[in-house]
């Protein structure tokens, strides 16, 4: 009898424990829909590489589009699974769709080491890999199984761990609206253009159901109504478009149902108190209600050694101090150039008289043009190589390069202490940079990078227009949608800067170009760029991805100035760059066809340009400079003379 | 029991070379400036530094140099951090010892939810990171877990 009644109870505790187990399960229809749609993704995997497996000569045209065809309905099935795999564990999604084979990175939070060699996998280069003569059975089965055990990864059970509490899927949901403006309607992961709005309509309805079980699940933190109608709104439009990306109304799907959601969703994720434990939300400002606003990612401090200084007054203290030093030639070696001498106040901060500057010694010219300081607190490498990674670092290694200001640090700081009015200055301010005893060289470096970051705090018309504060003209309109399509720029420059800063905004890109020594294109410039600071294959003559913000202002264009005119650089483009025009450029990362760009296309597409440029505020040069105890010193010309 | 500490305490002292940091009672130099803008005072307390073995063979120049890091450290990390981490032992102020997972470089932004817009590169920028954690790491032991 006791016996009994101890295994009665026994039984009554298994099954109260595996009962307890199904209704955990049944209780989250979330990560039941996630679990679901992966494994009918792995599943669309496997019968890929079964449809390869029985085909014996893979390289018939027949055999080819039977293998397509399979590739394309799998992508189908990927489409959604975006919206998770590139926040929780991007590296793994470049096996399954990776745009590129080989990627370089360097990412902000990894500022001090190597930058990594990443190799893509996965359908899109399978589908790339398909158009070559030869297709070899093995390589091709290797691309897609590297992708199914990527796809693995997202089923383990420290992932499908996250999947219990909300946190994760605000931030999801936030990269997948910033992806949704810079990635998803471009092409960017999607070469094939026929598929980009097909795609773009899956995505958006399999995260519509996504946004369901998330609400069903986790009621107390819902996606709002408001939310959740606009979004509705947002696939109503995409179902009015042309099927034609080139038609499609890039600058209305954004200003009046992306950015608008993304407001939503950065409202939420403070009003429910998200808390973020990963690297993919380094960069991103909580705070901001605009994907087109200076303040959505912090890319470089400007501050340095004054970091943590708050006040206004001490802040306007080495802003002043900054000035004085962006146009005092006592910087410089011989006492003759100053920072202005190359990034003009008055011309945006660059040099747009010529195609590269003179050289310290007067005898030559530099390799390369001289970029605008306007925005370059948004990169987080600095100078088309990326060689520097803070600001201060570069304005050290500007002011004691040879060829540049040819300065040797010690002296430079004995020359500026020389003058009482500086030395007084920096005295005060001492006392806001407990760990230096004295004046240092980053003391006068930080209060030049402090004062000329301030310059890129401003607005564009484009921005105002995104932000529904003005309305622009169509061309304008038009030329942001060739913009973002056919002209293909927005593959390499992303929102909101319109560098090459992509979501997440935590690494800058490099591109290779084919970017001609001058404009007979008889020989590609002999600057190896990227390859000097990380030698490899891919990045000989790559260069950073600058940002298109005030290029109107800012000619002449590239990283050695060759092109003088706007008109000139989208030809460059239009004609494939410098493979398209017969260069031998094997690493070119841009398409060398043709574009196809109309008279029209070009005007627009320049219209649209200029209305990136900011209001920049009319700076004048400060009316004397700090006297020197040597009377040399003294003669020096504010600015300097060459 | 006592005879054990002290022997301990011996061994210790040879196995290890205490460096004492060079510091400047300055007075000067002790007035920081916290986030909050209000200059408080924040007093610099001697601390001594414990190298590891291996670094007897250390040039004494180098030595100093490590010191001078640690010291910036030190200073950072009593602006930055030490509100939240120092705990308070017999009515004293005592800087706890993080072990070594805990010391994770960047990683230590993202990894703990309370450092959220705390330790950020805004904050404290990527080479003042550094010498908070090198400053952590080679402190002399205070006994007192985090």
């Amino acid at each position: 009898m006791k016996k009994n009644l101890l295994f009665y109870l026994f039984t009554l505790i298994i099954v109260g424990i595996g009962f307890s187990f199904t209704t955990n399960e049944t209780t989250n229809p979330y990560k039941e829909n996630y679990v679901l749609k992966f494994t009918e993704f792995e599943q669309s995997e496997l019968r890929l590489i079964d449809v390869i497996n029985q085909i014996q000569d893979v390289n018939t045209e027949n055999n080819k589009n039977r293998i397509k065809e399979e590739i394309l309905k799998c992508r189908f099935k990927f489409k959604g699974l975006d919206f998770w795999m590139r926040y929780i564990e991007p590296l793994s999604q470049k096996k399954i769709n990776g745009p590129l084979p080989v990627e370089w990175e360097t990412e902000v939070f990894e500022k001090y080491e190597k930058p990594y060699k990443r190799e893509g996998a996965g359908l899109t280069l399978a589908l790339q890999y398909l158009e070559e003569d030869q297709v070899d059975k093995s390589f091709l089965l290797n691309l897609i199984n590297q992708s199914l055990d990527a796809t693995k990864v997202y089923q383990t059970d420290s992932i499908k761990a996250k999947l219990s509490s909300y946190h994760h899927f605000y931030l999801c949901n936030r990269l997948y609206l910033l992806n949704l403006s810079t990635i998803y309607t471009t092409g960017f992961d999607c070469p094939e253009k026929e598929n980009i709005l097909p795609e773009l309509k899956v995505l958006l309805s399999d995260v519509g159901e996504i946004y369901r079980s998330f609400n069903q699940t986790f009621s107390n933190t819902p996606l709002t109504q408001e939310y959740l109608e606009l979004y509705k709104k947002a696939k109503d439009f995409v179902e009015t478009q042309p099927s034609n990306y080139s038609n499609f109304n890039h600058y209305n799907f954004i200003r009046d149902y992306i950015n608008p959601l993304f407001a939503i969703n950065q409202k939420l994720i403070n009003q429910y108190k998200v808390v973020s434990r990963s690297f993919v939300d380094y960069t991103l400002n909580k705070k901001a209600n605009s994907i087109f606003s200076k303040d959505l990612y912090i890319g470089q401090d400007s501050k340095g050694v004054f970091l943590r200084v708050y006040d206004e007054n001490t802040l306007a203290q080495i802003d002043n101090l900054g000035k004085l030093l962006f146009y005092d030639p006592i910087l410089s070696g011989n006492n003759q150039r100053s920072c202005v001498s190359c990034h003009n106040p008055s011309q945006f901060f660059t040099d747009t008289n010529t195609q590269t500057s003179l050289q310290y010694n007067y005898k030559g010219h530099l390799e390369r043009n001289s970029p605008s300081l306007i925005n370059a607190p948004f990169n987080h490498l600095l100078m088309v190589d990326g060689e520097h990674f803070t600001l201060q670092m570069q304005g050290k290694a500007v002011i004691t390069n040879p060829k540049e200001m040819g300065a040797i640090e010690s002296e430079v700081l004995q020359k500026v202490l020389s003058c009482p009015d500086y030395k007084q200055a920096f005295s005060e301010l001492l006392k806001f940079t407990p760990t230096e005893s004295e004046i240092t060289f980053d003391h006068l470096v930080s209060a030049i990078t402090f004062y000329y970051s301030k310059f890129s705090k401003h607005n564009s018309l484009f921005d105002d227009a995104m932000n529904k504060k003005v309305e622009v003209d169509e061309h304008v309109m038009n030329g942001f949608n060739v913009f973002m399509s056919k002209a293909e720029c927005a593959t390499c420059h992303f929102a909101p800067i319109f560098n090459g800063v992509k979501p997440p905004y935590v690494g800058s890109e490099f591109e290779v170009l084919g970017t001609p020594q001058d404009k007979n294109y008889k020989k590609l410039s002999s600057d190896k760029g990227r390859y000097q600071i990380n030698p490899a294959i891919e990045t000989l003559h790559a260069f950073r991805t600058g940002t298109i913000r005030n290029a109107t202002n800012t000619k002449p264009y590239m990283h050695n100035g060759v092109f003088n005119s706007l008109e000139e650089v989208i030809e460059f483009y239009n004609g494939g760059g410098g493979a398209g025009r017969g260069l031998l450029v094997e690493n070119q990362t841009l398409s060398s066809d043709s574009l196809h760009l109309s008279e029209q296309e070009t005007a627009d597409l320049i219209r649209f340009i200029g209305s990136l440029s900011e209001q920049i505020p009319l700076e004048k040069a400060p009316e004397n400079l700090p006297k020197s105890s040597n009377i040399v010193l003294n003669k020096r010309k504010i600015g300097g003379e060459y | 029991m006592n005879k054990i500490i002290v022997v301990i305490l011996v061994l210790n002292a040879m196995l290890f070379v205490n460096c004492k940091s060079v510091q400047n009672s300055n007075s000067k130099e002790n007035t920081l400036v916290n986030s909050e803008n209000k200059t408080p005072q924040v007093p610099k307390r001697e601390i001594n530094y414990t190298f590891p073995d291996d670094s007897l063979k250390m040039s004494d120049s180098a030595k100093t140099e490590f010191v001078k890091n640690f010291d910036k450290g030190q200073i950072l990390y009593n602006i930055v951090c030490a509100k939240c981490h120092n705990k308070v032992v017999d009515g004293k102020e005592v800087v706890p010892d993080f072990s070594l997972p805990q010391l994770m470089d960047y990683e230590m932004r993202v990894q703990y939810p309370s450092h959220e817009g705390r330790l950020t590169e805004a904050n404290l920028s990527v080479l003042e990171l550094d010498h908070v954690v090198d400053y952590l790491r080679y402190k002399k032991k205070s006994g007192v877990h985090f």
